[in-house]
């Protein structure tokens, strides 16, 4: 029996009982400017992803089979990710001016993304936006408002500062998420220097998918990795061995350094290569006696 | 053939019913489907003295066959006694019929105060997994392990063991000196080959074991639900050169789940049959070793790829759109088969 196509298996935030359920917009995705899924619930701002079955798995739920076999996953992401280049855009800065300050309601207007507006719903937003932006406040003018107006602009030093604030976050938390610790190919005799430069990189890409390509280069630019760079250099050294294979179409060429590719390991050999066997049974437990 | 898949001629069972219905069954079956092993355990010999010195024999049943379980038998009594034993009916070596076996367990059944006796039942399941770990765990790994364990049990429940006498399929010396070296308490332990046409004791071993499998072959249960009553126990003798026991396995294949659990799945026999008419299944494992990044992976977003779309997205979604191409998501996400989701 198959299952109708309007379920999906998604991991995501609780949704309490008696608030509206959660409703998906396509935003712009802060690092193409495409659009993607995200949530908004209870004043947070979620991000929508997927584990794609690509078609080739499906989920058994009791005793049914849903042909589309997809794990949606909704986390909550900081919703600056999303205003930066929002904001980056409609202050309209040129090398002559610093561009304007706008209200929320411009900021998030637009009829290619109509949804935009629903940011404006998100909680505490003008102290989110503060951290990057220089706000001004005014008494707001005609039109029947009432009390003050604040309005914003982007500042590059304070968006800069903040996102090195990020990287340092995720670098002072990498080692104890396991997933991360895995993704850097340690070896124990790398130096400890190594070690924290590799974690901060590894936090810089992280946070770095977040961020369009200019944001992106503006912030690779305040870190430099040393230590890194002479390992990568000394793996690549060749060796005495390949001078002498050398063909002689290249005699006359600048020695390039040979990139010495490193055998890939699966997903599971690096799994298998770094578990810890703490707590696990030997075999011959396995095959427990059974109590009479 | 493998080599684990020795079929010993001579011993090929017919489960064809010869047993009435009704008959006894033996206390080391099981009325439960069978998926993990287990191990049963008579009491001492009521008449056992506390370090009597006793004498211990060990035996299989149903190594070669691809259906049921493999057990490993131990039978001991006092050394003292041993021509009693084999008065009982356990000196010749003729090949028994099945409704023999049975009631030459009942025989040693009867002797409650002489002879002791142990089964390890190995489940199809623990079996075909053991063989298909990737540090490899083969039969005759399993087969040692298992006599071992009978063994160290025996002798932890104050059985005062001197002499063993254990059948192999492999080459005796090797083994015989493995025990010695395990069990330096026992003065003399004979590894060989036919040792139950040789040693009424493992004549005796031999029985408790094949008696054991006959009867949860006879009485298996199917734990997969809803196949219980219908599905066919005809399997011949079980193992893979019977023709009868092929065209079972043909016939109780299911394309997606393979076998019941009552299949050794390792069996090189299920291997080509499930690789003929199974479906086949890619593994992601397999993929990432020899190949390029997904697409998607690259772009980290659903969609096409090809630069028409993108052309029309950039144009569509001029105001935030980005000018240059795409950039790679992190390895990290990457791995994880993470992406970006848009459709809902």
């Amino acid at each position: 029996m198959v299952a109708t196509n309007q379920q999906r298996i998604c991991i995501g935030p609780e949704v309490p009982q008696d608030s509206k359920n959660p409703v998906t917009m396509l935003l712009p995705h802060p690092s193409s400017g495409f659009p993607s899924r995200y949530v908004i619930q209870e004043g947070q701002l979620y991000e929508m992803q997927l584990v794609d079955s690509e078609g080739l798995r499906s989920w058994f739920i009791r005793d049914t089979v849903q042909s589309d076999g997809s794990l949606y996953i909704i986390t909550p992401i900081d919703p600056l990710f999303m205003c930066i280049p929002i904001l980056d855009i409609v202050r309209q800065r040129t090398s002559e001016s610093e561009g304007l300050f706008l209200g929320l309601q411009d900021i998030f207007e637009s009829d290619q993304y109509t949804s935009l507006r629903n940011l404006v719903e998100l909680d505490k937003l003008d102290q989110h936006l503060a951290l990057v932006c220089d706000v001004r406040e005014s008494d707001s003018g005609g039109g029947g408002g009432s009390g003050k107006r604040k309005t914003f602009r982007l500042d590059n030093h304070r968006t800069l500062t903040w996102l090195k604030r990020k990287v340092q976050v995720l670098a002072d938390k990498f080692s104890s998420i396991p997933v991360l610790v895995d993704s850097i190919d340690y070896t124990e005799s790398l130096h400890e220097i190594c070690q924290t430069e590799a974690i901060t990189q590894s936090a810089l890409r992280l946070v770095s998918a977040y961020l369009s390509e200019s944001w992106a280069k503006q912030l690779a630019a305040e870190y430099q990795f040393p230590e890194l760079e002479k390992l990568e250099s000394r793996i690549q050294l060749p060796t005495l061995l390949d001078f002498g294979k050398r063909s002689a179409t290249d005699m006359d060429e600048d020695s390039k350094p040979k990139e010495i590719k490193k055998p890939k390991m699966s997903a599971g050999q690096r799994k298998l290569a770094k578990a810890s066997t703490t707590g696990m049974k030997p075999l011959s437990s396995f095959f427990a006696k059974k109590s009479a | 053939m493998d080599p684990e898949e020795e079929s010993l001629s001579p011993e090929i069972e017919r489960t064809e019913l010869t047993l009435a219905e009704g008959g006894t069954r033996p206390p080391s079956g099981t009325s439960t489907a069978l998926l993990k092993s287990y191990t049963y355990t008579t009491p001492l010999p009521t008449e056992l003295q506390p370090d009597q010195e006793c004498i211990l024999g060990v035996d299989e049943a149903g190594r070669g066959p691809v259906l049921g379980p493999m057990v490993y038998g131990i039978c001991y009594c006092p050394l003292s006694k041993q021509d009693e034993l084999a008065d009982l009916g356990f000196a010749d070596s003729k090949t028994l019929k099945e409704d023999e076996r049975h009631n030459l367990l009942n025989v040693i059944m009867s002797r409650p105060d002489l002879i002791g006796w142990s089964v390890r039942v190995l489940s199809p399941m623990d079996i075909s997994n053991s063989m298909l770990l990737k540090q490899k765990y083969n039969l005759n790994a399993l087969a040692h392990d298992t006599t071992i364990q009978l063994i160290r049990e025996t002798i932890a429940s104050g059985v005062n063991l001197k002499e063993v006498y254990v059948d192999t399929v492999g080459t005796p010396e090797s083994y015989q000196k493995k025990l010695e070296n395990l069990f330096p308490s026992i003065t003399k332990i004979v590894v060989a080959k036919k040792a139950d046409s040789k040693y009424p004791i493992v004549s005796a071993a031999s029985i408790c074991a094949k008696v054991t499998r006959d009867d949860v072959l006879r009485h298996w249960v199917f734990s997969e639900t809803g196949i219980e009553s219908t599905i066919s126990r005809q399997f011949g003798s079980g193992y893979p050169s019977d023709p009868k026991t092929v065209a079972w396995l043909r016939s109780n294949m299911d394309p997606i789940f393979g076998y019941p659990n009552i299949v050794r799945f390792s069996w090189q026999t299920c291997k080509t049959l499930l690789e003929a008419s199974g479906k086949t299944v890619r593994w992601p494992d397999d993929d990432e070793s020899n190949s390029q990044p997904r697409i998607s992976a690259l772009f980290g977003q659903s969609g096409d790829s090809n630069t028409a779309t993108w052309a029309q997205q950039r144009r569509q979604y001029s105001m935030f759109a980005s000018k240059s191409d795409p950039r790679p998501r992190p390895q990290l996400l990457q791995d994880m088969g993470l992406r970006s989701a848009v459709e809902f």
